[in-house]
């Protein structure tokens, strides 16, 4: 069995898309599943390290370590409960082609050992996204599209100077011997590339300062595929971020650097979701608020400190697929996500679903947030990091004042208005739910795994 | 005199020099224009100058392009290096893609809205 089959068998599904008909709904159940299962199948044999092509110097390679492991099991995860959700749906052919399309450029993103095809599947991943974003067809859709295009576009200059400046300077696109050989480069090129990576790659990873567009893109979009986005891509984004950081043995000056801009990324996003009145919108700044963490987290070259950012990653990308479904039940009734639609439904389902995922959030026990906190936490007081442990202590309290007015807000007496929920859907959210219970809880079988992956990060040339 | 002109350490610094001035076009375009299309014209007016530089650079007095022909076996010709050229090759397709993409994206929206100043864009926001 090969490794490529992540990307070729999504590639070739989407592709295919014509002969399926109305079957896509199950198609796409079944393709998810089992690529889940294929993924699964590859733990306690990792690396793995595949080549195409000829010659040695120009061959194509893909890598699996635990890290990237991780990632993929992650995204058919997400996927998997993704597609079970719309089952009792129409069969959609543009989502089954675009969800193909992102699955194929995003495992492809988190496996490839080649600066060049990360810059392939970059480009595949954003071209799905700005047609993602564009789905809705009205004028916000579209507006929001041409946002996203404009700034990816700047993205995809950028890293196309950092690989271009690489190669001058190395004549070589493997990102392993571009790891050997990258402290050869003079200070000033070491620079640019590094810069250019930042801008390139943090763009797409969604930090302060280049995330002032997010927000107005989550808005465009519809709530599933924010949902994917913020599962997902984002977290597709991040593990590429900071792989290639340690791959290149940045100075440490550059990491603290990403630490301090992961603080105000979180100051910023929390404090502007406080005067927000979209539940879109809210849920777009608390991506961007943790986002923020993970970057304080990641940046510590400390392996306790990146389990526990492994550790968020997953959770948070349960939270917010449950969040971002959940919503979308209630934009179905009401056509709209304005807060005030939190006053007007009844249904105890709902609140306490909300419920777990805001607090999961916030990293209150017993909630699988909180065990991501508290190890984050333990490990920068290990490292005498006070100064961060303060920062997002107290950001969180931020965080804490609109998760408790929302929740707050659907208590208020006003004119109900009961919801409908089908059994599918009510299952899928539950069986979410009780992850993120079940992690709070039993948290030790996932935190191995995110001590293996957080020593596979930072080691990640040695693999 | 004129044959100073053609050594590759000066085409080096022509193609460097010309390349930034097409870059900053480029960038200050998309950054300072308000009509749409204008805005992708100088993002794809951006990319290109950095086909050219990449390309450019691998450009050397004496070599030729890199396919393999009976001449370059018969006279036994040095080539240039054929990755940038393959690779740049790859990025034009994808640029052409992205652009193609964009402008369906404008034109959908100008049917919408009647309207393709970025700064008349306000459909997203606070409380829309």
């Amino acid at each position: 069995m090969s490794i490529l089959y992540f990307v070729t068998i999504p590639l070739l599904a989407s592709f295919l898309t014509p002969f399926f008909k109305d079957y896509l709904r199950y198609i796409s159940v079944a393709l998810n599943s089992l690529l889940l299962v294929f993924a699964l199948s590859f733990m306690g044999d990792t690396p793995i390290r595949e080549y195409i092509s000829f010659d040695s110097a120009l061959s194509i390679s893909f890598v699996l370590d635990s890290a990237s492991l991780f990632f993929v099991v992650l995204f058919f995860l997400i996927m998997t409960l993704f597609s079970l959700y719309h089952l009792k749906e129409e069969s959609r052919k543009d989502s089954f082609i675009l969800t193909n399309m992102l699955l194929a450029s995003v495992s492809g993103l988190v496996l490839s050992g080649d600066i060049f095809n990360i810059y392939i599947f970059f480009e595949i991943a954003s071209i799905t996204a700005y047609i993602l974003t564009s789905l809705g067809r009205d004028k916000k859709a579209y507006s929001g599209a041409i946002r996203y295009m404009i700034i990816g576009s700047f993205a995809s200059i950028f890293l196309l100077i950092a690989i271009v400046t690489i190669y001058l300077n190395l004549g070589t696109l493997n990102l392993l011997t571009i790891s050997e050989s990258f402290f050869t480069i003079s200070q000033n090129s070491q620079f640019l590339i590094i810069l250019s990576l930042f801008i390139g790659f943090g763009i797409k990873a969604e930090i302060f300062p280049l995330n002032f567009w997010v927000v107005d893109i989550y808005q465009a979009s519809s709530n599933r595929v924010n949902a994917l986005f913020s599962a997902i891509l984002s977290k597709a984004y991040i593990f590429l971020f900071f792989h290639i950081a340690y791959m290149l043995h940045v100075d440490t000056k550059y990491l603290s650097f990403l630490a301090v801009i992961g603080v105000i990324s979180f100051a910023v996003a929390e404090l502007s979701a406080l005067s927000s009145k979209d539940i879109k919108r809210i849920f777009a700044y608390s991506t961007l608020g943790q986002i923020g963490v993970l970057f304080i987290a990641l940046s510590s070259n400390s392996i306790d400190v990146i389990s526990g950012a492994i550790f968020l990653i997953a959770i948070h990308s349960i939270t917010k697929l449950m969040l971002f479904l959940s919503l979308d039940i209630l934009e179905q009734k009401f056509k709209s996500t304005t807060i005030e639609i939190f006053k007007n439904f009844n249904s105890l389902f709902l609140v306490v679903i909300f419920a777990i995922g805001f607090l999961s959030l916030l990293g209150l026990p017993p909630f699988g947030g909180f065990i991501a906190k508290l190890t984050i936490l333990n490990g920068l007081v290990g490292l005498r990091e006070y100064l961060f442990v303060g920062a997002i202590l107290v950001i969180s309290l931020i965080e804490a004042v609109y998760f408790f007015r929302l929740l707050g807000s659907t208590r208020v007496q006003e004119p109900k208005e009961d919801i409908e929920i089908e059994l599918l859907p009510k299952v899928l959210l539950s069986l979410m739910a009780i992850a993120i219970v079940y992690f709070g809880l039993f948290p030790d079988a996932l935190l191995d795994i995110s001590k293996d992956v957080a020593t596979t990060l930072i080691g990640g040339a040695d693999v | 005199m004129l044959s100073s002109f053609n050594q590759t350490p000066f085409l080096h610094d022509v193609i460097t020099v010309g390349s930034l001035i097409l870059l900053t076009i480029g960038l200050v375009g998309a950054l300072t224009k308000k009509n749409l299309f204008k805005i992708f014209l100088s993002l794809a007016i951006a990319e290109a100058s950095l086909f050219i530089y990449f390309i450019g650079m691998h450009f050397e007095v004496g070599k030729v392009a890199p396919i393999v022909t009976q001449e370059v076996e018969k006279f036994s010709l040095n080539m240039v290096d054929p990755v940038p050229q393959a690779m740049i090759l790859t990025t034009i397709v994808i640029a052409i893609a992205v652009l193609s993409l964009a402008l369906s994206f404008v034109i959908n929206y100008f049917k919408l809205t009647n309207n393709m100043r970025i700064n008349e864009m306000n459909e997203l926001g606070e409380g829309k």
